[in-house]
């Protein structure tokens, strides 16, 4: 179950992922790991047909995906893992899910949020759990598209 | 008392695009159109899905009792199709139509005082997909 690409973009899927990383990675799955999403009808369907056919889709709740990626479900598919929020990327980590590296690729303008990137912005919150994930080891690289240059922000969020 | 302006259902439009092609669409109508009210642009710009939905929200909610709202999304399967459709389920005076270029925005300018709202989305996507073609001169 390598996982290609752990992402943080609270669109999760979308133009860049689909047009930018899913053509650079060439992954077997998108895994949205969401639980609203997971639990909303419409959203499902709506971001299965943003993926092309030949990539497989499926959404989980963070602590169905920490099951399916520790175990076999997804044995020896390619993985994009998709997660809203810092935090829900942390309870990732937190449930047992090793992952050397941690895309940041979209975290937009919020009330009480500041700008670290021009598409990253922290709140205190998020701030906390990109600290907690660099305190496991976890490479924090800041890139929207993968034509763009990756910036490695752990000693930002630290 | 007269309800002569209300009786006249106004249909309004929100156009919602990635980067200024809302802004630009509604300006180069407006150039081509002439002046007109209850068209309003939107940026997916630096938002996030829940943002941009909270904005285009408070445009409807700021609308008159009869006022119906077309919903233009440049692109239907990302952030701004996801923002647009989460607010078109809470609301029955929504409607999407995406794709959305400018034979489209004029088409509404044109037909929003004769054709009624139920019908409008169809008319304007058939407008916009009517307007994307193959072009040899030779067959034209």
């Amino acid at each position: 179950m390598p996982v290609k690409l752990a992402r943080i973009d609270d669109r999760l899927i979308h133009g860049q992922v689909v047009l930018g990383w899913v053509p650079a990675l060439k992954p077997d799955r998108i895994v949205v790991a969401n639980d609203r999403v997971a639990g909303s009808d419409w959203e499902r369907k709506f971001y299965s047909a943003c993926v092309p056919p030949e990539v497989r889709v499926s959404f989980s709740t963070i602590e169905e995906t920490a099951r399916q990626v520790s175990g076999d479900v997804f044995k020896a598919e390619g993985l994009i893992v998709l997660l809203e929020s810092a935090r829900d990327a942390l309870t990732l980590v937190n449930l047992g899910v090793s992952i050397q590296a941690v895309n940041v690729g979209g975290l937009h303008y919020r009330e009480g949020s500041v700008e670290l990137l021009p598409f990253v912005f922290l709140t205190g919150d998020e701030r906390t759990a990109l600290r907690e994930l660099v305190k496991r080891g976890i490479t924090l690289s800041a890139q929207d598209v993968p034509s763009n240059p990756a910036r490695i922000i752990n000693s930002l969020v630290v | 008392m007269t309800r002569a302006a209300t009786s006249n259902k106004m249909i309004s439009a929100i156009v919602v695009t990635h980067g200024r092609l809302a802004d630009e669409f509604v300006a180069t109508a407006r150039k081509i159109f002439g002046d007109f009210r209850g068209v309003y642009p939107l940026t997916n710009e630096d938002k996030t899905p829940q943002s941009l939905a909270d904005e285009i929200e408070a445009i409807i909610e700021h609308g008159g009792p009869d006022e119906t709202f077309i919903v233009f999304v440049d692109f239907l399967f990302g952030s701004c199709g996801h923002a647009t459709l989460a607010v078109e389920r809470r609301y029955k005076n929504v409607r999407v139509v995406s794709g959305v270029n400018l034979p489209m925005i004029l088409a509404f300018l044109n037909k929003r005082n004769e054709v009624n709202f139920e019908r409008l989305p169809s008319e304007l996507a058939s407008r916009g997909r009517d307007s994307i073609q193959s072009v040899d001169t030779d067959q034209l």
